[in-house]
């Protein structure tokens, strides 16, 4: 069969990539979590509780969607399990911002949880707006929800990339441009503060 | 009034009527393609939108492309910051590499299924940005109209309930694409997932 990249959303777990945490590139350390580092590399905060960021990028967002997704890389080179917990943008830059997973929507999970059901025959049901059926070869539909945390085990390297994880921001208060960068703090249960500078790229490059 | 066909263009060349009626065959018999082609393939005659490419020139059209052509529709909506804009990308970098004769011939017709936030203003740009003035931005005429789109080509989307006015909700879709040839018939669709190269691959195969 062909293969489709929508698997899971952490993939590399058990990926150490030394060559991109600073071994070669700049080693850029941050002292405490309010520093802004610009990548292209790797962030990180001390050598206690290192969690490294790369890859830290977002896709445009055309049009005043007003929402953007952010991808990146979370490498955790200690021995110690990891959580991201939140993240967060500068005041006025948007509105929100949470930690997301894209999901295929389990239709036996779905009823009575608020969601209406199909009257068997695919119309409207009521004034949810929801339309098709859930018949044996119908489709799954995609969603997107909000997660407790995206874990991030001792040695492993997980990456939020499209079709998975994302930190997804709401509310712009602007639309990204490509090219343009912005800062993102993320919030690990242990390695606690990380902050990041995040590319705006074009739709290709993401 | 009638539809206009999707893409006006009053050359119609004889050669490419000849190509198109022998793909849906050419598809069935090669297994290797990505996606699936159903049996049999549906049809897309009748099914109606208002196309918002050319701002105040909003025109009614159906889904089948010019001869020799293909349309790949997608029905999604913009608040959607990773599976829309991921798929749009994935057809648009498909059709950078097939290079620009046989993009010519491949239109996406983006089907929005949130009206109430997706204007046609907001449709431009979005798709502009994929594929500059080479897309068809549709808007349902009504519910009926769409929900006949969704029931025929086998669609799924699903909004949240709200308040009026209120513009924060959640959508669920199908996120699939659906390739519909130049006879109007629906004859691959693929999954969200598929890979510039698979809608590469595509191309290069209907369109020889
Ligand atoms: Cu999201």
């Amino acid at each position: 069969m062909q293969r489709y990249r929508f698997v899971a959303s952490a993939v590399a777990v058990g990926l150490l990539l030394p060559a991109c945490s600073g071994a070669d590139g700049p080693d850029l350390t941050v002292e405490g979590a309010a520093a802004v580092v610009q990548q292209p590399e790797a962030a990180e905060t001390d050598e206690e509780a290192a969690i490294l960021v790369h890859h830290a990028r977002s896709r445009m967002s055309p049009s005043r969607a007003g929402v953007a997704a952010v991808y990146l890389d979370l490498e955790n080179p200690t021995a110690t399990d990891d959580v991201l917990v939140a993240a967060s943008v500068p005041e006025g830059f948007a509105g929100r911002v949470e930690v997301h997973e894209t999901y295929e929507v389990d239709d036996d999970s779905m009823a009575g949880d608020g969601h209406m059901s199909s009257d068997g025959n695919g119309h409207m049901s009521d004034d949810t707006g929801m339309h098709g059926g859930s018949d044996s070869d119908a489709p799954a539909m995609m969603g997107m929800r909000e997660v407790p945390g995206i874990p991030v085990p001792a040695g492993s390297t997980v990456e939020l990339v499209p079709g998975g994880y994302h930190i997804m921001l709401m509310d712009l208060a602007e639309d990204l441009v490509t090219g343009e960068e912005f800062t993102l703090t993320l919030e690990l249960e242990h390695a606690g503060a990380v902050t990041v500078s995040v590319e705006v790229r074009d739709h290709a490059d993401v | 009034m009638n539809p206009k066909r999707l893409a006006q263009r009053p050359a119609v060349l004889l050669a490419a009527v000849i190509l198109g009626v022998g793909l849906a065959s050419a598809l069935l018999s090669e297994p290797e393609l990505p996606g699936v082609a159903r049996d049999p393939m549906p049809a897309v005659d009748g099914l109606t939108f208002v196309d918002h490419r050319t701002a105040d020139a909003p025109q009614e059209v159906d889904l089948i492309p010019d001869p020799g052509e293909l349309l790949f529709v997608y029905f999604g909506y913009l608040s959607c910051p990773d599976v829309c804009p991921m798929t749009m990308s994935d057809i648009a970098q498909a059709r950078d590499a097939v290079g620009p004769a046989l993009a010519a011939r491949t239109r996406v017709a983006f089907v929005t299924v949130d009206p109430q936030r997706d204007g046609p203003d907001r449709l431009r740009s979005y798709l502009s940005h994929f594929f500059d003035d080479d897309y068809h931005a549709l808007i349902p005429v009504d519910e009926a109209a769409l929900a006949a789109a969704a029931d025929r080509l086998g669609v799924r989307y699903e909004i949240e309930a709200h308040e009026p006015g209120d513009e924060r909700y959640d959508v669920l879709h199908s996120a699939l694409t659906y390739v519909v040839d130049d006879r109007g018939h629906l004859v691959r669709e693929l999954p969200f997932g598929a890979t510039p190269d698979d809608y590469a691959r595509l191309i290069r195969a209907l369109l020889p």
